[in-house]
């Protein structure tokens, strides 16, 4: 089944859906090129354009792999992780041949809105979630729909009564699942982290983040004439956002 | 879907029903005659390859809630998975309920490929949508059923051989409403269609023919003398029909001739003489075509059948059928 553009649209709309909450924490060396690959894919939409070469896309994949190096200094962890399949779902969106690639990008989409609750469990993000999952199951349905025969309604509902249908599971399971304490296995690093600190080794540049933070990670009051000794060094590493009624003190 | 596809190909097995064993399958595909509902014994479903890949996403988002210990995250993992199960009733009950009974056939000339209709009941008053109609592994049309409506499915099947062309078992199968599940089911509701032999490139009638054939004057189209008009009966030649007229005075009117007669011709098994029966009836089905496209009169014999000379569609038919079941009692 090839992929016309009118049902690309849709899928557009879906990861925007998916990544909104992520905006305001994402660096800008990520969102530049979400921006850039939104409206290059609006104007292969509305242009009716084919979709870029395979070398076009291969050089893509690496811009995007510089950006996250450039933002994140790595491609692994949970943020770095979260913004690469992020990008990873925008580019999918100019090699859209079969259905399988539209289903895959739908579920890295319900994979994805599962991420915003490493930063929040508010009861609004838990109501966006669920809307974005209803959103999701529509184009699930229109990639389904082989004659193109429902309209945004009707998806809309459908979708809606489907996930609403599933309520009743998921309390039991929710109620009824064990849970164990602390982590599966003893790795994730980033369960805690990914907000600030010093590692026990000192690499150039490895505490850059630390200072855009507002909340810092370490503050201290500084005493006596023997602390003011360290403050160049602590300085240099830039990890500590010294404020000057602290050396006051 | 390699999955599926061998799961297809076992249940295409040709002698698969006529081993003891499987029986139970053989009931439950037919033959039928009449309407079948589709009921619960009869419609399979299985997840299909992007169905895997959500239960995989599926697990890995409860790996990952384990991890982090996120409340939310449980919530989110397992409304998922009770969409999933949501989706796979939805799939199953897109297809089961329907009510199926044979549409028609129109006969065909071996060689070609025969068309028949499934027609597909909706007791319910919900949509039934994108239900596709296979045969020997290919797909030939997907269609929706509206609630409380008919609708009609096609396949073709290859027609190989002249006689009676059993349609055989058909699959009707969905993946609506999220491509997550696939619900099939094979049916065998008895369709035949009718298949005249394979007509030969150009056959000639022997020149000296039996009794009647010789002492009727050889008469051209040209000779004829228009001698007026007459209403249009069954069993008229369309080639005779006054189209002009028809279109000024909305009556069916055919011309007619004088000169009277069209010629005669017996088309006979006998002059023909060939050698293989099959050849033979493959040249008597083109005398029979060109004999009809030309306007003649026309008769048929084979060996034990005599079909009087004649004109038009319903004679035309049944001179093809006799053609085409000849040997088969």
């Amino acid at each position: 089944m090839a992929i016309t553009d009118h049902k690309l649209t849709p899928v557009l709309i879906g990861i925007h859906l998916v990544a909104l909450p992520m905006y305001s924490r994402l660096p800008p060396y990520i969102l530049l090129p979400i921006a850039v690959l939104t409206l290059w894919s609006l104007l292969i939409i509305a242009s009716r354009a084919r979709q870029p070469k395979a070398w076009l896309r291969i050089v893509l994949a690496f811009v995007v792999i510089v950006a996250l190096l450039a933002s994140y200094g790595t491609v692994f962890g949970q943020e770095p992780g979260t913004a690469m399949l992020l990008m990873l779902s925008f580019l999918k969106l100019f090699e859209m041949k079969a259905r399988r690639d539209v289903l895959l990008v739908i579920f890295v989409g319900y994979f994805l809105v599962a991420t915003h609750f490493f930063h929040s469990q508010s009861p609004w993000i838990a109501a966006y979630v669920f809307v974005v999952v209803i959103y999701l199951t529509s184009l699930l349905i229109v990639f389904s729909d082989r004659l193109a025969s429902t309209d945004f309604k009707t998806r809309m509902k459908m979708s809606a009564r489907m996930v609403l249908q599933a309520i009743p599971l998921m309390l039991v399971l929710f109620v009824l699942f064990p849970r164990i304490q602390g982590p599966l296995w003893s790795l994730p690093d980033d369960a805690k982290s990914a907000t600030t600190g010093v590692g026990d080794e000192n690499v150039a540049g490895q505490h850059q983040r630390s200072d855009q933070l507002e909340r810092g990670g370490f503050q201290g009051a500084v005493q006596g004439r023997a602390a003011c000794a360290q403050r160049p060094v602590l300085a240099r590493s830039g990890a500590v956002p010294l404020r000057r009624q602290n050396l006051a003190a | 879907m390699s999955f599926i596809s061998s799961a297809r190909a076992f249940f295409q097995w040709p002698d698969f029903t006529r081993k003891p064993v499987f029986k139970f399958i053989a009931k439950r595909t037919g033959p039928f005659n009449g309407t079948v509902t589709l009921d619960r014994s009869r419609v399979y479903i299985l997840p299909t390859r992007a169905g895997l890949v959500f239960l995989l996403l599926l697990l890995l988002l409860l790996v990952g809630s384990l991890n982090y210990n996120k409340s939310l995250g449980f919530v989110l993992t397992f409304i998922l998975l009770g969409l999933g199960n949501v989706i796979l009733f939805a799939t199953w009950k897109n297809l089961a309920g329907l009510r199926l009974r044979a549409g028609g056939s129109l006969p065909v000339f071996a060689g070609e490929k025969a068309g028949f209709a499934v027609q597909l009941e909706n007791p319910g008053a919900h949509t039934r949508y994108s239900i596709a109609v296979g045969h020997q592994g290919r797909e030939y049309e997907v269609v929706d059923v509206h609630g409380e409506a008919v609708a009609l499915a096609h396949f073709q099947v290859d027609a190989a051989r002249r006689g009676i062309l059993q349609a055989g078992r058909f699959r009707l199968s969905t993946e609506f409403p999220a491509g997550l599940f696939v619900a099939w089911t094979w049916i065998d509701l008895s369709m035949q269609s009718l298949v005249y032999p394979r007509p030969a490139l150009s056959a000639e009638i022997p020149v000296s023919t039996s009794g009647e054939a010789g002492d009727q004057p050889m008469q051209g189209a040209g000779m004829e003398e228009y001698a007026g008009l007459r209403k249009y009966q069954p069993g008229d030649s369309w080639r005779r029909v006054a189209w002009k007229v028809v279109a000024r005075t909305d009556e069916l009117v055919i011309r007619q001739y004088h000169g009277g007669q069209p010629q005669l011709q017996w088309i006979d098994w006998q002059a023909l003489a060939m050698s293989g029966s099959e050849a033979c009836l493959s040249a008597m089905t083109r005398l029979v075509i060109d004999a009809e496209a030309a306007g003649r009169n026309y008769g048929l014999r084979l060996p034990g059948v005599e079909i009087e000379p004649a004109y038009g569609r319903t004679h035309y038919g049944r001179c093809l059928k006799a053609l085409a079941l000849y040997g088969d009692n």
